[in-house]
Order: C-alpha cells, then sequence, then structure tokens
C-alpha cells in the first residue's frame, strides 16, 4: 500500500513510488522508489531500492537497501545491510552489519561495526572499525583506530593517528583461531603516529615518525 | 603537466618542509593539493608517490603562511574555487578563446546583458553553441530551448537531464526530458536534436579548467 501525500510517502507492505522530493519516507516491508529521492527523513524496515540518487538529511535502514546511484546526507545509520551504486557522502555515517559502496565514501566521522566494502578512495575524519574493512583506494582520515575481525585490505592508509588492533579472540579454541584469522593487507602505511597489532605482517611500506609494534 | 619538471619523493618533501604525514593526509583531504599532483612512480624500493617540487613547495609555503588567519576550507576555495561559485567575466572570456563573441552577444540578446557570468551562464552558452554549431536548427529553435532550459535550471542542476528538439510539418516543439534513455516519435515528428546536459558539463569544467590554468 502506498500512501502518497504532498510531504510524504509512506509504503506498506509492497508498494512502489515515483521519486521526488519530500519531508519524509517510510517503507515497511518491500519498496520500491523508481526515481531519484530527496527527503529530510528516510526510514526503511524490510527491503527497499532506490533507482536513482538519494538526498537524505537522517536516514536509518533497518534490513536491506539498495541506492542504484550517489547518496548523500547529513547522518545516515544502517542497522542491516545497504549497497550504494556511486559516491556517498555525508556528516556521521554508523553501520552495524555492512556498507558496500561502489564509488568513493566520505564523512566526517564513520563509525562501523561489521563490514565496509569500499571501492574507490574513503576520506573522514574519524574512521572507527570492528569487523572488517576493503577498500580499494586509499584510506584517508585523521584518527583511524581499527579492531580487526577478519581479513582487511586497503590499498594505502594515510593520516595522523593510526592504531590498527587485531580484536582479542581468548575464548575460541586455537583450531576456530586459526580459521578465523585476523589481518590487514596495504602497500603503505603513514602516520605521525602509528600502532599496529603484534605480528603485523602485511604492509610492503610503513612511514611513520613514531611507531609501536 | 610539463615532463621536465623536477619531482621530489614523499619522503624528501616532508623533511624538507617539515610537515608531517598527518598535515599532508589532511591537506589532501581537504582538496588543498590536487589529486594530480600525487604522482606515483616505481622505484626499486616498491611504490613510492612524488610530486611536482616547485609548485608543491610553493603551494605549502603559502598553506603554512595562512593557515593561522583562515580555515582550510576557506583555503580550499582560494586554491580551487568550487564551481557553482565562480564568476567570469565575459571579456575575459572571450579574450581567452573559452567561448566565442558570437555565442555571447546572442545570449545576450535573449537574456539580457549581464556581468559577471556564472556557471549556470555559461552552461547555457555551451548549449547555444552546441545548438547553433550543428545547422540543423534555425536560431528560434535554439532560443526556444534556452528558454525552456532557462525555466528549469534549478531542477536539472546535477541530473542526467536532456534537452530534444521535435519538428512535425515544420512546427518545432522542445522537450526538457530527466534522463531520457529512448524517445519515440511518430513517423512524421522528427527528432531533429538532442543535447545531453551531463555532457554539456563536462565541458564546462574542462573549459574552466583550461581557463583556470591558462
Amino acid at each position: 500500500m502506498v500512501d502518497q501525500s504532498k510531504n510524504s510517502v509512506k509504503i506498506s507492505g509492497a508498494g512502489t513510488s515515483p521519486g521526488g522530493s519530500f519531508d519524509s519516507v517510510v517503507i515497511n516491508g518491500s519498496g520500491r522508489i523508481s526515481g531519484a529521492l530527496e527527503c529530510i527523513s528516510f526510514v526503511t524496515n524490510g527491503s527497499s531500492s532506490v533507482n536513482g540518487a538519494i538526498r537524505a538529511e537522517e536516514a536509518t535502514i533497518n534490513g536491506t537497501t539498495s541506492i542504484r546511484g550517489g547518496a548523500t546526507g547529513d547522518r545516515y545509520e544502517v542497522n542491516g545491510s545497504m549497497l550504494v551504486e556511486g559516491d556517498m557522502s555525508g556528516t556521521r555515517l554508523r553501520v552495524s552489519g555492512s556498507l558496500a559502496v561502489r564509488g568513493s565514501l566520505s564523512a566526517e566521522e564513520i563509525v562501523t561495526r561489521g563490514s565496509l566494502h569500499v571501492d574507490r578512495n574513503c576520506d573522514a575524519e574519524q574512521f572507527k572499525v570492528e569487523g572488517a574493512f576493503h577498500i580499494k583506494g586509499l584510506l584517508n582520515a585523521d584518527q583511524i583506530d581499527v579492531k580487526l575481525d577478519g581479513q582487511s585490505e586497503a590499498k594505502e592508509i594515510g593520516g595522523e593517528t593510526i592504531r590498527i588492533l587485531a580484536k582479542r579472540r581468548e575464548k575460541i579454541n586455537w583450531f576456530m583461531r586459526m580459521l578465523r584469522q585476523s589481518g590487514l593487507e596495504a602497500d603503505t602505511i603513514e602516520g605521525d603516529q602509528v600502532e599496529l597489532y603484534e605480528g603485523f605482517g602485511g604492509a610492503g611500506q610503513i612511514g611513520v615518525d613514531r611507531i609501536r609494534l | 603537466m610539463p615532463m621536465d619538471e623536477e619531482l621530489i619523493s614523499k619522503k624528501d618533501l616532508l623533511k624538507l618542509t617539515g610537515i608531517s604525514y598527518g598535515q599532508l593526509y589532511r591537506w589532501k583531504r581537504k582538496n588543498l593539493i590536487p589529486e594530480e599532483w600525487f604522482i606515483r612512480k616505481s622505484t626499486f624500493t616498491g611504490q613510492e608517490t612524488f610530486f611536482p617540487k616547485q609548485r608543491m613547495l610553493a603551494r605549502i609555503d603559502k598553506i603554512l603562511h595562512m593557515k593561522d588567519e583562515r580555515s582550510l576550507d576557506e583555503l580550499a576555495d582560494l586554491f580551487s574555487p568550487r564551481l557553482e561559485r565562480m564568476t567570469f567575466e565575459p571579456r575575459e572570456l572571450i579574450e581567452r578563446n573559452i567561448v566565442s563573441s558570437v555565442m555571447v552577444d546572442r545570449y545576450f540578446e535573449l537574456f539580457g546583458e549581464k556581468s559577471p557570468l556564472g556557471i549556470d551562464d555559461l552552461l547555457a552558452i555551451l548549449v547555444l553553441e552546441e545548438s547553433l554549431a550543428s545547422g540543423e536548427l534555425t536560431a528560434d529553435e535554439c532560443a526556444m530551448l534556452l528558454q525552456l532550459l532557462d525555466e528549469h535550471m534549478e531542477r536539472v542542476k546535477g541530473q542526467e537531464a536532456e534537452l530534444i528538439l521535435l519538428r512535425k510539418l515544420g512546427i518545432s516543439t522542445a522537450l526538457l526530458a530527466d534522463r531520457a534513455n529512448a524517445v519515440q516519435a511518430d513517423r512524421e515528428t522528427r527528432i531533429v536534436k538532442r543535447i545531453p546536459l551531463a555532457s554539456v558539463m563536462e565541458q564546462v569544467k574542462i573549459r574552466v579548467n583550461e581557463w583556470r590554468n591558462g
């Protein structure tokens, strides 16, 4: 059911709505927006897709969403999984689950628990990850704070303070630990202060002023 | 970039200027140093990054001198002003062959003379050029397309819109379509011209870069 007024769209169950400019867009169930979308608030519970670019001041994604264009806005919260086929930029980005960006990603604060895939560069002031990340370009952030869980990679990593630690898994036995090894691969890591986890051996070149292994 | 320009490696640059990795990466993030200046080269120790030495040293000197008075965002604007905020003197555009005087005059005839011109004006002038240069459209038809674009400029900004001119039995119609893929018309109607605005905008960017660097 699609309930569309001048300022808002609400899809409950299954429904399709053309894009446009609204105050609020809510999707409960399975919804498709068939064009570009601009709104103040975007909330989706279930599965949804936007067939174009999205601009949302505040977006909360519970479930699965795919955007067939770029995503811009202020605050994005992803609880579940989100795919952005273009570039993504915002102020605050929180991910519990997974986010894949086919272009570049840029935000002041990126906090993720789970997995993050970026096909080009990733820029942030604060980059905090607990889990794994795959960045095919440069990861450039003032503060990089990573607790690795699983295999991660980035072509280059650069910033001021870089802290990459492997998550401790004391509660599981050695066999499970072998299966789920954490590691990071990068061509270069450069920062003013770099702190890497014990046994690190992934970067071809590490350029630092101070290093603590 | 001139081929014979002297390059400096990242490590030497940091040593010479006394700036830190953190600063360099921050300035890169804030677009204070253009992406093209980061030149990746293979050396015997692996991949290394080099910079055009003179330009890089001059830029760093400027940043260090100005960073106390201005924010990094203000500095970025100063080094490479955002397209939407740029303005151009018509006379300068013509003198430096960015656009021809014929097109500018024609544009002024339609919309009244103004100075300085913004990026929207430049887009419109290039649409005019594109539609007039092919010789398929009459001057009136070009004017019709431009009026249409002018009315909807705000809406189509950054979108994949397209201007289309149809002609049926000698009477023409201008259309503006958001993301048109295939357009079909009846047998008597001819699609005379299709102008994808995104590619015209690309042209605008190329010419603005010429204007900046020339």
